[in-house]
């Protein structure tokens, strides 16, 4: 009826050195350069596909979005064409390391815990973190949500931030992307969201008529374009870039598109993320 | 890109944890759909026709859509309606709902394989029918289909690892929290794929064990 298991033990032996033998071959995809991408004629840049107002996908299933717009300058700029690879927020940093995509440029806060692993760029956008919930809910400090549902996206920084400040627990509901941590407080499934304040736009759409209120502000946070750690060059191609359309007014139009906001003051330095790659 | 799987050892109790939660969710994922399987034939082959025409169109509906879709219907769509589950009670009834619709099409043909006969010579013999349903049917229908029952439950148990989409506490939710610290996909999926194997192979001498003791009266 059931294999012997001798047979059984074997093929499981078998599976586990095909499996942990490819432990041995990790892909080491190489440094990435402004050559090579100008060589290849297209820009693989990783952004977000439903993140409104940062990056989405609209009703003609082409992307838009705040970083889609700088992205298309990007590729503008060196001549290329863009090729947007859209990732759930946990997959961001392993798509770049493995080299699914040349870029990231899918609201990578900018954190010392990340600077170890990427190379970020001077920040090209903001945001603030913030906690969600409905007016119904008396939080004016984080202990105030203590034994509330809090919902997160995976590995964001909200998830970071609330995890610090409340220790890790069951009321800490962790999912894979933005929208589904906004599904499950519409739907009642949590009791507040870490979010950012861009949330409030989505989910104005998906529950019109909403009581959900900004609660707490957990950080004020700087987005960068990341590269891996070591594209020397390219990292100083986007820095520079970044310069370019910071003065000549077109980051300035793009906030004003996405976020109905002129261009924050950009800060010049964040402690433990170094702009420049070495 | 050089490998450290001292990030992964350093968490080991969160990662036993995460396995102890995925063998949760299986079992108690197994027991519901077993429950659903043997109740679905029992209606199918019932004289109450509306019944057995809801158990196949039950069937339809959980295989031919994905588990992901389902599992979602349960945790997002359900609360709209005023049912709302946690997400323990969500993925085990997901799991339930779709190892019970896989488990009634495999009960069935085993179910439909015993011979008119037999049936007959069981209510001949004066047996009750449903004691004929549970004794000469069931039984010997169970043996005949247990190692393709059994293979669907390793899949079952393998599925288990969609219920992190909504926030389900089991093994992949706590890999995927290792690589989003660490950013050590490679050691993170490595140590996950290790541990899957091992838990799929506990199961599978697991539901062997059960299969002996089970159906361990002579052939004929």
């Amino acid at each position: 009826m059931f294999l012997s298991s001798f047979r059984t033990t074997a093929i499981a032996a078998i599976a586990a050195i095909a499996v942990f033998g490819f432990a041995g071959f990790a892909p080491s995809a190489g440094a990435q350069s402004v050559e090579k991408i100008k060589k290849a004629g297209v820009i693989r840049i990783g952004v977000m596909g439903e993140q409104a107002p940062w990056g989405s996908i609209d009703a003609n299933g082409n992307f838009s979005g705040y970083d889609i717009d700088v992205a298309r300058l990007v590729g503008e700029e060196l001549g290329v064409k863009v090729d947007f690879v859209p990732n759930a927020v946990p997959a961001r940093i392993p798509n770049l390391l493995t080299g699914k995509v040349d870029l990231q440029m899918a609201v990578m806060g900018m954190y010392p815990d990340r600077a170890k692993a990427v190379q970020f760029s001077k920040p090209y956008a903001g945001l603030k973190i913030i906690l969600l919930s409905s007016a119904k809910n008396k939080i004016e400090k984080i202990e105030d949500a203590k034994n509330l549902r809090i919902g997160v996206p995976r590995g964001a920084a909200q998830d970071k931030a609330i995890t610090a400040l409340l220790g890790d627990g069951p009321n800490i509901r962790r999912f894979d992307d933005d929208a589904s941590n906004m599904q499950a407080l519409v739907s009642g499934q949590v009791d507040a969201i870490g979010g950012n304040t861009t949330y409030k736009l989505s989910l104005d759409k998906a529950s019109p008529g909403n009581d959900y209120e900004q609660k707490l502000v957990f950080n004020e946070q700087w987005q960068g374009i990341c590269t891996k750690l070591g594209d020397v060059e390219l990292n100083a191609w986007l820095n520079q870039f970044i310069d370019k359309i910071k003065s000549d007014g077109r980051l300035e139009a793009i906030n004003k598109k996405w976020l109905g906001a002129a261009m924050p003051k950009f800060p010049d330095a964040l402690e433990g993320v170094p702009f420049t790659a070495k | 890109m050089t490998l450290d799987f001292s990030v992964v050892a350093d968490v080991w109790r969160a990662l036993l944890g995460g396995a102890l939660g995925t063998m949760f969710l299986a079992s108690s994922g197994m027991a519901l759909a077993m429950l659903i399987g043997v109740l679905g034939v029992w209606l199918l082959r019932g004289q109450m026709l509306l019944l057995s025409f809801l158990v196949g169109a039950f069937v339809e509906v959980i295989r031919n859509t994905p588990f992901l879709v389902q599992i979602y219907f349960v945790f997002f769509a359900l609360p709209l309606v005023g049912i709302r589950l946690n997400p323990t009670a969500t993925a085990i009834i997901a799991l339930g709902l779709n190892g019970g619709a896989y488990a009634i099409e495999i009960i069935r043909g085993g179910v439909e394989s015993i011979p008119k006969g037999q049936t007959e010579a069981g209510l001949a013999l004066g047996l009750h029918k449903n004691e004929v349903f549970r004794f000469i049917i069931l039984k010997p229908a169970l043996r005949a289909i247990y190692p393709s029952l059994s293979s669907q439950f390793i899949l079952l148990t393998l599925t288990t690892a969609i219920c992190t989409s909504i926030s389900a506490y089991e093994l992949t939710s706590v890999g995927q929290r290792i690589e989003a610290e660490t950013f050590r996909s490679f050691e993170a999926y490595f140590t996950l794929t290790g541990i899957y194997l091992v838990i799929s192979l506990l199961t599978m001498w697991f539901l062997a064990a059960i299969g002996r003791r089970a159906f361990d009266y002579p052939q004929r």
